[in-house]
């Protein structure tokens, strides 16, 4: 399959908002970091990143725990700057990781409505990456 | 206690280079668009928790404040693009030893340190600049224009000051004027068909020269289509996917050159420390003509350029030989006096900052009383008859005598020295 990192991050970013309407917090909270990666991935092939794992599905190794940093150090000039201004210079992904896939739902657990002290966060700096990318679909990136 | 921006970096090199042992690679501090900074190292992230790279980002943290980034650390296998940082034509060493690069992200401003683009055409380019407006800059170049036309020469000008744009009305009534400008051309190119028929109609021809074999080609920032100026203007400076502005700027110069096949061509750049300025100055080749008068701001201001440019350009020979100061405007009164304190000014910028010292004559340096310096200034004086300078509706403005008796050695001395 290739990759297709706009597309993937729409599907991930709608389930994910099912999932949190639904209080399935940890899944959730693992498809909100993997839309908001594959936002910004899209927004940085955008601008010229040239990653030598695209295409190549298995070797995507880089998650939002870190790529938030990279993408406020990647970007530059007039056309960047405006996506770093939305971003938070406190990773608000700096609590999430891949590996939470394999954690126990209770590690989630929260009792009644939200807010949810973890994954709310994440929700919040999903929906940010969102409008990046949607700001970047209307400058007519080429978001590969 | 505050840290402030500059004194962030200076912290920072110092402690890069105090630990410099434990880094385990070769450095790049990467500084962001808010000015913090990151040290990107191109080797594998540690999986020890306690390894001295957490001290060290403790004491980042303490030593740069608010310019201290939440992880200081960018490792290469924790990066989608590591190239991006480590093959940057962008980053610039600033220690040989121990070797440290530094990544400087900003969002204007980067082609004042960019290397010069390479050219098709061989054809001769001078670009008129001034740190501050007001110095006689256009008017300077619009006699020099009918100088060199009247010469025999074919001279093809380009209005570069977008944002106060004037050499083309100055030079083409209405009616000679072409239909687009270069604001057309880049909103044109940016949806790709800036083609041959956009190019032909970006010129006019000057009729201030009716005579002989030269003439003036002026290419004006708009045209006479022109209804919707700011709304093309604010959309001028995109960097496109694969060419930024300075790119996009010589792209455009080499197709001009390429259909006028002009003898020399002047670039009217936008005053101040304007991208535009950068890219003509530094970037397109061109020979650069510093216009200034003799008052401490402008001799600031310029310094503050050429601190920037000693400091940082990993490529200032490539193009400091092409510097040339020009004293505009020249009082009438004490003129001798003027020009002296002039060329003092001039020469103490150059030595403060862009000269080297050395103990022969290899290097860039020169004496202060060498003519063909770059501090040494051209010059051209004050005259009533080139206030309110209209050629266009006064053709006697371009009387033999008044050109002369202010701009003659300017005219003259400049000519030679670039044709």
């Amino acid at each position: 399959m290739n990759t297709d990192y706009k597309n993937a991050a729409r599907r991930h970013h709608e389930d994910a908002e099912i999932l949190f309407n639904r209080l399935r917090w940890a899944n959730a909270d693992q498809l909100y970091g993997l839309a908001a990666e594959c936002g910004l991935k899209a927004v940085m092939v955008g601008l010229g990143a040239r990653a030598k794992s695209s295409g190549d599905l298995k070797k995507h190794s880089v998650h939002i725990n870190k790529l938030w940093n990279e993408f406020i150090t990647f970007a530059n000039g007039r056309n960047g700057a405006k996506y770093v201004g939305y971003l938070s210079s406190n990773n608000p992904f700096q609590d999430w990781d891949v590996s939470q896939l394999y954690a126990k739902a209770s590690e989630f657990h929260h009792r009644g409505a939200p807010p949810h002290p973890r994954v709310s966060p994440h929700q919040s700096a999903a929906t940010i990456v969102k409008k990046i990318l949607q700001q970047a679909q209307s400058d007519n990136l080429n978001l590969g | 206690m505050i840290i402030r921006f500059q004194e962030a970096l200076e912290n920072a090199i110092q402690l890069v280079e105090q630990h410099y042992a434990d880094l385990g690679g070769q450095p790049v501090l990467v500084r962001d668009l808010y000015g913090r900074i990151r040290i990107a190292l191109p080797i594998e992230a540690p999986t020890d928790e306690t390894t001295q790279h957490n001290d060290l980002a403790t004491l980042f943290e303490q030593a740069l404040g608010n310019f201290s980034p939440q992880s200081v650390f960018l490792y290469r296998d924790e990066l989608f693009d590591s190239d991006a940082i480590f093959n940057s034509p962008d980053k610039i060493n600033i220690s040989e030893t121990p070797r440290i690069d530094l990544l400087d992200r900003q969002i204007t401003g980067q082609d004042w340190l960019r290397q010069p683009i390479a050219s098709q055409t061989s054809i001769q380019r001078v670009t008129l600049f001034g740190i501050k407006g007001g110095v006689g800059r256009s008017t300077a170049l619009a006699v020099w224009a009918w100088y060199l036309a009247q010469q025999g020469k074919r001279v093809l000008i380009l209005d570069l000051d977008l944002e106060s744009p004037g050499i083309g009305q100055t030079l083409l009534p209405e009616s000679n004027a072409p239909n687009f400008g270069i604001i057309d051309w880049l909103v044109e190119e940016a949806v790709e068909q800036a083609d041959e028929s956009l190019l032909r109609e970006l010129v006019g021809t000057s009729p201030l020269v009716s005579s002989g074999i030269g003439d003036i080609r002026i290419v004006p920032a708009s045209g006479t289509q022109e209804k919707d100026y700011i709304a093309k203007l604010s959309r001028a400076y995109m960097d496109l996917s694969g060419a930024d502005l300075a790119q996009r700027l010589s792209r455009l110069l080499q197709a001009l050159e390429k259909q006028e096949k002009p003898d020399i061509v002047l670039l009217d750049s936008r005053a101040g420390m304007h991208d535009i300025a950068a890219i003509t100055i530094t970037r397109l080749n061109a020979y650069a003509l510093l216009f200034a008068l003799n008052t401490p701001q402008t001799w600031g201001a310029y310094r503050l350029l050429f601190q920037h440019w000693q400091r940082w350009h990993p490529n200032l020979a490539q193009f400091r030989d092409n510097l040339k100061i020009v004293a505009g405007m020249v009082p009438e009164i004490d003129r001798a006096n003027y020009l002296e304190s002039c060329r003092q000014s001039a020469y103490d910028l150059f030595a403060d900052t862009l000269y080297e010292e050395t103990s022969n004559d290899e290097g860039f340096n020169f004496d202060e009383k060498a003519i063909d310096a770059p501090h040494y200034p051209l010059k051209f004086y004050w005259h009533r008859a080139f206030q309110e300078f209209d050629p266009v509706s006064n053709r006697e403005v371009f009387d033999e005598n008044s050109v002369l008796e202010a701009y003659g050695t300017f005219l003259k001395e400049i000519t030679n020295l670039v044709l």
